[in-house]
């Protein structure tokens, strides 16, 4: 990854597509599972990559590259979130790629399938250092000592938010589920 | 155990985290406390349906912004020397001159090491040129009362002449 980034700085366009094609996926899901709109993930997506842009220069090669970019990412999917504040109560509850994603087959995946929607619903209700723990965790796969390192905190504080955070989940869960 | 103190072991115990003693003890609680062994239950479902969340592919438009992103870039960055044309404009040269030079003179002024006694000599000059202004304003106030001396002297000046003027044929 340090030739890509070097290569990215020198002003290879082969290098900025590899870097695109290895991180906007990640990078996009974390963006659409934190705000819960598809179109302003994009726009997060295309803010973080800009950032990523202008400070590849200040990239410590002695750092984990993929952590440095999520960091990025992380700070900017919060600064974001705390300019406008306001405006996040409301998740894409009927978004098309959401419902087009989580159709259930079978009928017996009916009542999984709306659980999932309540959970995504219930992720916008946590607050938003807690909310990307969980997702970092739960729905991205990393590490506790992965998720530490990209938020700069201990591992301990990593483990309290999510054990916070699902269980708020939890009492959300069966909130909906106890609701005639 | 409380139930408060258990709900903080709940996560580490669905992870295996816990020291064999603790672990009985969260199962001796669990087999007591119904609201505890439900609230397992839904950290467990919560767990599976987080992990169960779709990612999602992202749309080809988003994926060619990205990738024109360094290209964004270099056109922001690009020198915008059309900009400069008002200053390379002959009608505008004696303007900048014109700044320059009161740009030079306010230099001295303020950058020059003996700006203090520029600073002094200039009160000085100006304190000069109002005492000159004064003393001229003055003069021109005490012209009324010297005109009639002048009138008089100018008079007698011509009758002379006109005197010496009406002798002078007789002499030839």
């Amino acid at each position: 990854m340090e030739k890509v980034v070097k290569e990215c700085l020198e002003g290879k366009e082969e290098a900025w597509r590899l870097l695109v094609d290895t991180f906007s996926r990640r990078i996009f899901n974390m963006a659409y599972q934190f705000c819960g709109r598809y179109e302003e993930a994009e726009d997060l997506t295309q803010e973080i990559f800009m950032k990523i842009y202008t400070s590849l220069s200040k990239y410590d090669v002695k750092k984990d590259f993929t952590a440095w970019v999520m960091t990025l990412a992380k700070n900017h999917l919060i600064d974001a979130y705390r300019k406008t504040r306001r405006e996040k109560s409301l998740r894409d509850e009927l978004d098309e790629h959401l419902q087009a994603a989580l159709t259930p087959g079978p009928e017996a995946e009916l009542v999984a399938a709306q659980e999932r929607q309540s959970l995504w619903q219930g992720l916008g209700q946590l607050s938003p250092e807690i909310r990307l723990a969980i997702i970092l965790k739960e729905i991205q796969g990393k590490s506790y000592e992965e998720v530490a390192t990209i938020m700069n905190i201990p591992v301990g504080t990593v483990k309290s938010r999510i054990n916070r955070g699902k269980i708020q989940l939890a009492r959300l869960l069966n909130q909906e589920v106890n609701q005639p | 155990m409380k139930c408060a103190r258990l709900q903080k072991l709940l996560l580490p115990y669905l992870e295996n985290e816990l020291s064999p003693k603790k672990k009985k003890l969260v199962e001796a609680h669990l087999r007591t406390c119904r609201n505890c062994s439900r609230e397992l239950e839904s950290l467990k479902k919560v767990s599976l349906l987080l992990a169960s969340l779709p990612e999602f592919e992202i749309r080809p438009a988003l994926q060619a912004r990205l990738y024109s992103l360094p290209a964004q870039f270099e056109i922001e960055r690009r020198p915008r020397w059309h900009l400069l044309d008002f200053f390379l404009k002959p009608s505008a040269q004696p303007i900048i001159a014109t700044v320059c030079i009161f740009l030079i003179f306010i230099s001295f002024f303020f950058y020059h090491p003996d700006g203090r006694y520029l600073s002094q000599s200039f009160k000085e000059k100006v304190s000069l040129f109002f005492g000159r202004i004064e003393k001229t304003v003055s003069r021109v106030e005490g012209l009324p009362g010297y005109m009639p001396l002048v009138r008089k002297n100018i008079i007698d000046s011509l009758k002379h002449i006109v005197q010496t003027r009406a002798e002078m044929p007789e002499k030839i």
